[in-house]
């Protein structure tokens, strides 16, 4: 799979790297967990909480119907048959 | 031109689409800009099916897809509006639940306010299931760093929603949430 991805998407997610933030402060943020809003965020209580919502959500969302659009889409694109079988 | 592609690719397309759907709704936070998003993954998809390897996952392939066009999008769109994430979260609140299911709008505003690749990864590994390794490998990063985004992540969206209000309620804790998160499939089955 890792091949897959270098061909797929290595230029998009080498340049999204980009975007996030400085690995080094992530660092020194993850070591020092004693201050107060850490202890309030890290609350296993509101941890699971959040979790369990998360879940939900995303649950929700994929036990919809597959939208029509895409149905379609698939039938156009089976009708206009696979580029790798033209060659 | 062959006439007929194998089924099996179609089929395996559709049965990707409800959890491509579902992250990509969580990255955009609106329904109809995640489902141009998923349409522009499947048309991609299918121009180089000839790159997927067979037997591999089609799900985390797919992903890889979306997430590129996603990052690409957002870079063309900050070249037109200096706060994307500002926008959003407007839109969002002027827009009405569009069923009356279970309304999850406070935290899809809480998501948009993350920083796209801490959105990402809070999405893949505390609302997907994945693990933090199967995650990093999507994201083309390291462990760390996908550990360190999910841990920023979680710590802001618990400041964002305010649960302590909710808390005061005795249903909130989803006894299910273990099975939810075993059924909650992983988009990589194929280790």
């Amino acid at each position: 799979m890792a091949k897959i991805l270098n061909s797929a998407a290595g230029a998009g997610a080498a340049k999204a790297e980009q975007v996030s933030p400085d690995l080094h402060a992530l660092r020194g943020g993850s070591r020092s967990v004693c201050s107060v809003s850490d202890v309030h965020s890290l609350d296993p209580d509101l941890r699971a909480y959040l979790g369990a919502q998360l879940r939900a959500m995303y649950q929700e969302i994929v036990s919809d119907p597959v939208p029509h659009r895409f149905l379609e889409l698939l039938e156009e694109l089976a009708r206009r048959g696979q580029p790798a079988d033209e060659q | 031109m062959s006439s007929e592609s194998p089924p099996k690719v179609k089929e395996d397309l559709l049965a990707a689409i409800p959890r491509l759907r579902a992250l990509a709704i969580g990255l955009c936070g609106k329904t109809d800009q995640a489902e141009d998003l998923v349409q522009e993954t499947l048309v991609r998809a299918w121009a180089n099916l000839s790159s997927f390897t067979p037997g591999t996952n089609m799900g985390a392939w797919l992903y890889t897809i979306l997430r590129n066009e996603f990052y690409t999008d957002l870079r063309k769109r900050r070249h037109e509006q200096p706060d994307p994430d500002g926008t959003l979260a407007a839109t969002l609140v002027s827009q009405p639940s569009q069923e009356s299911r279970v309304d999850f709008q406070d935290l899809r505003l809480a998501l948009a306010k993350l920083a796209p690749p801490q959105r990402e990864a809070i999405l893949l590994v505390g609302a997907s299931g994945l693990s933090y390794e199967e995650a990093a490998h999507l994201c083309n990063c390291a462990v760390g760093t996908m550990k360190s985004r999910v841990y920023r992540a979680r710590m802001r969206l618990t400041d964002l929603l305010n649960f302590n209000i909710g808390l005061q309620s005795g249903a909130l804790f989803n006894t299910e949430s273990e099975a939810a998160e075993e059924t909650s499939m992983s988009l990589v089955c194929d280790r």
